[in-house]
C-alpha cells in the first residue's frame, strides 16, 4: 500500500515535474521569442567578456549569426577595442541596477562601420556575484546622420547668417554713408538758401509756407517764426508787402515769370514762381524774390536820358520840318531843287518817327505810357489807318485788302495808341512785302470769348525761324529784313506788343521765311 | 482881315516862320518869346487868338493859361497849344484850362497850323453870333 502510494506519489511528482519542466520550457521559449523579437540587438557576456548568447536583432545588426559570434570576445565587433577593455573594469564597480551607456562604432561582418549606442548592465546571482553582462546595442547611425546633417545645416545656416549679417552691416554702413551725405548736402543747401542773395519762399501743396530764407524775411519785413506753417489767407493779412506779393503772384500760385512788384519808388522786386515736383510726390511752390531796384534805377536813368534827348531832338526837328515844308511850296525852285527839298523833308520825317519811337519806348519803360481809354468802334480805327496807307500800297503795286466782319466791334481803348499798333503792323507788312505781293487786313469777332481778332497777312519775306523768339524785343530786326531795308528802328513791334497787352489783348504771329507772315492781336470787346 | 494873333514861343525860328506865314495871310501878328512877356502882351494887346508854347523860360504855357483863368478880361481868348510833346495828361490839363486845340510841332506843318487857326477863329466867331 505504501509502496503503491509512494509510486503513486512519485508518479504524481514526476508528472508534476514533467509539467513544470514543460512550463519552464514554455516560459524559456516564450522568453526566447520575446528576446529575439526585441528590436534592440542584445547579447549576453560571461564574466570573462565572451559572448554567450545573442538575439535576432543582434544578428541582423552585426551580420554575424549566433553560431558565428558566440564564444568571441565583445571587442571583436567594435572599433574602439581599448576603450571596451576600460569599460569592463568600470562595470565591475557598477551597482546592480545601473546601466552604462557608451557610444561606440560597431564593425559588422561586412566590415561596415555603424555608429551605435551600447548599454551595459551587470548580471549578478542571488549572492551578488557577477555572473555575466547584458549588452544592448542600438543603431544610432541614422540619428548620427541626422545630427551631423543638422550640425552641417547649422554650420551652413550660421555661415549664411554671418553673410547676411555682413551684408546687413554693409547696407547699414551704406545707409549711414548715404544719410551722412544727405545730411551734408542738406546742410550745404541750407547754407546756400540762407545766404542766397534772392529771397526764397516755399509753399506746400496746401499752400502753407514751409520755407523762408533771411533775405525773404528782410524783403517782406517779416520773421520766419511768425509765418512758417501759415497759409496764404493768413499771410496776406500779415502786412502790406505780403498782400502785395500775393496780388502780384496771384493767390492761385500759378507759375509766374519775372513779374515786377514795386514796393516803393526806389525798391522793386521781381517775382518768379515755379512749381517743383519733389520726388514725383508733393508739389512744392517755390517763390523767388529778386531785388531789381538797381536795374530799375539804371533803366529809369536811361529812360530819362532818352526822354530828355528825344525832347531836345524834337525842337530842332520841328524847325527843320517847318522850314522844309515852307520851302516845298516855293514856286521858284526848279525840279531838281524841289526834289532835293522833298528828300530832305522825307528824311526828316524818318528822323521824327525814330525819335517818337524812342520816346514811346522810354515812356513804356518808365511806366509813363499813359493810356486814355475811350469807347470807340474799332473798325473805324482800322479803316482810317488802312486809308492812310493805301497810297503807299499802290506805289508798291501791292494788292491791299481790308475785310471787316459784320457787327459792331466796340472797344474801350486809347485811340492814339491802338492806331499806332495797327499802323505798325500794317506798315510792316507793306514794307517787307515785295512788289506785286499781297497784304490782307481783317477784323473778326470771337463772340464766345467776347473779343475781336485783328490780323494782317502778307506775302513778304517772313521771319527766320531762329529769330522768331526775339521778334518782340526792343531794337530787334530780322537779319533778312536788315539786308532788305536799312531803315527801321526795331522798336515798332516792341511798342505794339506793349500797347496791345496794356489793353488786355494778346499778340502773336505765324511766319514762314520767304512765304509770308500773319500777325494777330485780340482786344476785349466792351459791349 | 485885322484879327490879332499873339504867338508866344521861345524858339526864334519857329516864331519867325509862323509870324511870316500869318502876316502873309493878313493877320496882325504879335510875338513874345517867354511866358512872362507873353502874359503882359495878352493884357496889352487883347488878341483874338493865342498860339502858345508849353515849355518856355521864365513862365511855362500852362502857367500863362492859369493866369489867364484868373483874369476875366482875358479869360475867354481862344488858345491853341503848340508843343513838342502830346501826352494825354498834358492834353487833359490843357483842356481843363480852356485850350481850343493842341498841336504837336513835329506832326504838323505850318500849313496845318494855319488851317487850325482859321478853324478856331471861325468857331469863336460863330459863338459870338
Amino acid at each position: 500500500m505504501f509502496s503503491f502510494l509512494f509510486h503513486k506519489k512519485v508518479a504524481e511528482l514526476k508528472k508534476e515535474m514533467r509539467e513544470t519542466k514543460e512550463d519552464l520550457l514554455n516560459v524559456s521559449s516564450y522568453l526566447d521569442d520575446l528576446f529575439s523579437f526585441l528590436p534592440i540587438a542584445v547579447c549576453d557576456l560571461n564574466p570573462s567578456w565572451v559572448i554567450s548568447n545573442t538575439n535576432k536583432s543582434f544578428e541582423k545588426l552585426t551580420g554575424y549569426t549566433q553560431v558565428e559570434i558566440v564564444g568571441e570576445r565583445l571587442e571583436k565587433i567594435f572599433l574602439e577595442k581599448e576603450k571596451i577593455k576600460g569599460i569592463q573594469t568600470e562595470l565591475l564597480n557598477l551597482k546592480e541596477i545601473e546601466i552604462k551607456n557608451v557610444e561606440l562604432t560597431l564593425i559588422t561582418r561586412e566590415e561596415k562601420e555603424v555608429a551605435v549606442n551600447v548599454s551595459f548592465a551587470v548580471r549578478r546571482d542571488a549572492r551578488g556575484n557577477i555572473v555575466g553582462f547584458f549588452v544592448g546595442i542600438t543603431d544610432i547611425s541614422k540619428l548620427k546622420k541626422i545630427q551631423d546633417e543638422t550640425e552641417q545645416k547649422i554650420v551652413q545656416r550660421t555661415k549664411e547668417l554671418e553673410k547676411s549679417r555682413k551684408a546687413l552691416l554693409n547696407i547699414l554702413e551704406d545707409t549711414e554713408e548715404a544719410r551722412r551725405r544727405a545730411e551734408e548736402e542738406r546742410k550745404k543747401t541750407e547754407v546756400i538758401i540762407k545766404n542766397f542773395v534772392d529771397g526764397m519762399l516755399a509753399f506746400n501743396k496746401t499752400k502753407k509756407l514751409i520755407l523762408i530764407n533771411p533775405k525773404a524775411e528782410e524783403f517782406l519785413k517779416t520773421k520766419a517764426a511768425e509765418v512758417l506753417g501759415k497759409d496764404i489767407r493768413v499771410l496776406k493779412k500779415k502786412n502790406r508787402r505780403w498782400a502785395q506779393l500775393f496780388k502780384t503772384a496771384g493767390e492761385g500760385m500759378k507759375e509766374v515769370f519775372r513779374k515786377e512788384m514795386a514796393i516803393s519808388k526806389s525798391f522793386f522786386l521781381e517775382i518768379t514762381t515755379t512749381i517743383v515736383e519733389s520726388q514725383g510726390k508733393e508739389n512744392l511752390i517755390l517763390v523767388i524774390l529778386h531785388d531789381i531796384s538797381r536795374e530799375k534805377l539804371i533803366e529809369q536813368m536811361k529812360s530819362q536820358f532818352v526822354s530828355v534827348a528825344a525832347h531836345q531832338l524834337r525842337t530842332p526837328l520841328s524847325i527843320i520840318k517847318w522850314s522844309l515844308s515852307l520851302l516845298k511850296e516855293e514856286k521858284e525852285f526848279n525840279r531838281e531843287e524841289k526834289d532835293l527839298v522833298l528828300k530832305a523833308y522825307q528824311t526828316n520825317e524818318r528822323m521824327i518817327n525814330l525819335v517818337n519811337d524812342l520816346l514811346n519806348v522810354a515812356r513804356i519803360e518808365e511806366g509813363r505810357f499813359v493810356y486814355e481809354p475811350k469807347i470807340v468802334e474799332f473798325s473805324e480805327i482800322v479803316e482810317s489807318v488802312y486809308n492812310s496807307l493805301k497810297e503807299y500800297a499802290r506805289q508798291k503795286k501791292i494788292e491791299f485788302k481790308l475785310e471787316i466782319s459784320e457787327g459792331k466791334k466796340i472797344v474801350k481803348v486809347d485811340v492814339e495808341k491802338i492806331s499806332l499798333a495797327v499802323k505798325n503792323l500794317i506798315e510792316n507788312a507793306l514794307k517787307y512785302t515785295p512788289e506785286k505781293g499781297k497784304v490782307e487786313v481783317s477784323v473778326k469777332e470771337r463772340k464766345r470769348r467776347h473779343e475781336l481778332v485783328f490780323s494782317v497777312r502778307d506775302t513778304g519775306v517772313g521771319i527766320p525761324k531762329d529769330q522768331q523768339e526775339r521778334i518782340f524785343t526792343k531794337f530787334f530786326r530780322g537779319a533778312n529784313v536788315v539786308r532788305m531795308q536799312t531803315e527801321g528802328t526795331g522798336l515798332g513791334l516792341f511798342i505794339t506788343k506793349n500797347i496791345i497787352e496794356a489793353h488786355g489783348g494778346k499778340i502773336w504771329f505765324k511766319s514762314q521765311e520767304n512765304k509770308g507772315t500773319i500777325f494777330y492781336f485780340t482786344l476785349p470787346l466792351s459791349f | 482881315m485885322d484879327k490879332k494873333i499873339l504867338i508866344i514861343e521861345d524858339e526864334e525860328i519857329l516864331l519867325d516862320l509862323l509870324r511870316e506865314k500869318l502876316r502873309a495871310l493878313g493877320f496882325k501878328v504879335f510875338t513874345a518869346s517867354d511866358g512872362e512877356a507873353g502874359l503882359a502882351a495878352i493884357r496889352e494887346i487883347n488878341p483874338d487868338l493865342i498860339l502858345l508854347d508849353i515849355v518856355m523860360p521864365k513862365m511855362g504855357g500852362f502857367e500863362v493859361m492859369e493866369e489867364m483863368q484868373k483874369d476875366p478880361s482875358i479869360k475867354d481868348i481862344p488858345v491853341i497849344i503848340i508843343s513838342n510833346s502830346g501826352q494825354p495828361v498834358e492834353l487833359d490839363k490843357a483842356k481843363q484850362l480852356g485850350a481850343k486845340d493842341w498841336l504837336i510841332k513835329t506832326e504838323f506843318d505850318p500849313k496845318e497850323v494855319i488851317s487850325k487857326v482859321f478853324n478856331v477863329l471861325e468857331r469863336t466867331d460863330s459863338d459870338y453870333n
